[in-house]
């Protein structure tokens, strides 16, 4: 089965929630009667937020390793205004997930719950 | 004005107009709204040539790589230079395709690329850039057409600028003492000498012609302006005092009191010539109305362009452009001044100053 998204050429464990924006950028102002005009920006910027409900601490790491040394990546995902799979150049939100147990013999985290990205076109 | 498609006239009626470009050719590359960050174009023009018109540019590009810096060896910064070349051009998705009009040509005048900065900032103005600051060593006599072909000749702009001089300007002969004037003063005078004002257009033509104007087609409407137009009223016009020939000087009265414009134009030689334009500037001063706001621009608007305007009481329908400034962050915006014209549709116009002249 195709991964949903993959960065820079790793795919991402299935998340447990995948939604998905798709923005219109709009120049508005209001006129003098108070009515909205405004110019297109620019068309269809991608937006996608992903949850984990548990990965192990080394599914995290490995996902987290993937914005380590770059802010921009190359993201390939299923785009909700096309119904296909799309590359485009994103950046990442914060990364947040909660620790699940440390094994008390040796001390490691042993998974992380809640994980949750966004990953948000240039 | 530059004239489009009818669809592109009928996407500028949206409410939500589409997606505007914009794009700069130099240095050997194309720079399109992906590289840029900022962007203004300004436009200004006085309808009696008392002032010199500007027609530029100011931008701005990532420079995170630091590719403009003039110190990087592997940078294209150290491939600048003055008065290089640049063409804009701004567009729009008309329907899925973008419809192109020319925004202008223009010559690199100044670049800011702070070393510790992540922009590179750029200004460019039209082809007078060649003739602020050198001195005209042309003819001093001859026909004021001759006159401005010598400092058009003197300028050595590059090749591909072209001119086009009015027709009109062959009807005066003037010999006059050149104190030190500037290319660019000499083209002023021989424009407002022969009731002409002088532009470059969109297509890179320098031109000095006539200001007669006709309506554009333009409508400013309140359904895309952010303000209602803001109205200054000037002072009356009392007189206006012209000097030609050997230290005469032409006085038309124009009202009973007010303010006295003085046109000191060393290339206005006979009462004939100094009367017309002194019936000139009294036109383009008559009318005391200004006004400017702002407004989602169709960016084809240019300076001296005649407009309408409706404002919260009705339509003005002779309103002729003295100043548009541009500005495009993914969109395009404007603001404008200009000129009400009810006075006489052909002398249209501000200028609060000619040459050196004196209000009294």
């Amino acid at each position: 089965m195709e991964p949903l998204v993959t960065v820079g050429g790793f795919a991402f464990p299935e998340p447990a929630t995948y939604d998905a924006t798709t923005s219109t950028i709009v120049d508005a102002g209001r006129n003098v009667s108070g009515v909205t005009v405004g110019s297109v920006v620019r068309h269809d910027v991608a937006k996608i937020e992903l949850t984990w409900r548990y990965l192990t601490a080394d599914q995290w790491a490995a996902i987290l390793s993937c914005f380590t040394e770059t802010f921009y990546n190359n993201v390939k995902f299923l785009n909700q205004a096309t119904n296909a799979y799309t590359t485009r150049t994103m950046y990442v939100s914060d990364r947040s997930a909660g620790m699940w147990r440390r094994d008390p013999d040796s001390g490691k985290v042993m998974g992380w719950t809640n994980c949750s990205l966004s990953l948000v076109e240039r | 004005m530059i004239s489009v498609s009818p669809a592109w006239q009928t996407a500028q009626l949206d409410h939500l107009a589409p997606e505007g470009f914009v794009e700069i050719s130099f240095a050997g590359s194309t720079f399109s709204k992906n590289d840029l960050l900022s962007f203004t174009h300004t436009q200004a023009g006085c309808m009696n040539s008392g002032e010199l018109p500007k027609n530029s540019i100011e931008f701005t590009l990532d420079n995170s790589d630091d590719r403009w810096n003039p110190n990087n060896p592997d940078g294209i910064g150290q491939y600048l230079s003055e008065r290089q070349k640049l063409i804009v051009r701004y567009g729009f998705d008309i329907n899925g395709t973008i419809e192109w009009i020319n925004a202008g040509t223009f010559f690199l005048s100044e670049w800011r690329t702070p070393a510790n900065g992540f922009e590179a900032t750029f200004v460019a103005r039209d082809v007078l850039e060649y003739m602020l600051e050198e001195p005209y060593t042309g003819i001093t006599s001859g026909t004021l057409r001759e006159i401005a072909a010598a400092a058009l000749e003197q300028a050595n702009t590059p090749d591909g600028v072209a001119f086009d001089i009015d027709p009109r300007l062959d009807n005066y002969t003037i010999s006059f003492e050149n104190i030190g004037y500037k290319i660019a003063e000499i083209l002023q005078m021989c424009a407002n000498a022969a009731m002409c004002v002088m532009y470059q257009d969109r297509d890179g033509v320098f031109r000095i012609t006539s200001a007669a104007q006709v309506f554009s087609g333009y409508n400013i409407t309140p359904n895309f302006s952010y303000t209602h137009p803001e109205f200054e009223l000037s002072k009356p016009l009392k007189a206006v005092k012209v000097a030609y020939g050997d230290g005469l000087q032409y006085t038309m009265e124009s009202g009973g009191t007010g303010e006295t414009q003085t046109v000191n134009n060393p290339m206005i030689g006979t009462i004939d010539q100094a009367s017309s334009v002194a019936r000139w500037v009294e036109g383009t001063l008559k009318s005391r109305k200004n006004l400017s706001g702002d407004f989602r621009a169709d960016p084809r608007l240019d300076v001296f362009d005649k407009v309408k305007v409706e404002s919260k009481y009705g339509v003005i329908n002779a309103v002729v452009i003295t100043e548009i400034k541009y500005s495009f962050a993914g969109s395009f915006r404007a603001t404008y001044k200009g000129r009400i014209t009810g006075f006489d549709p052909v002398y249209a116009g501000y200028c609060g100053e000619l040459f050196a002249g004196e209000v009294t």
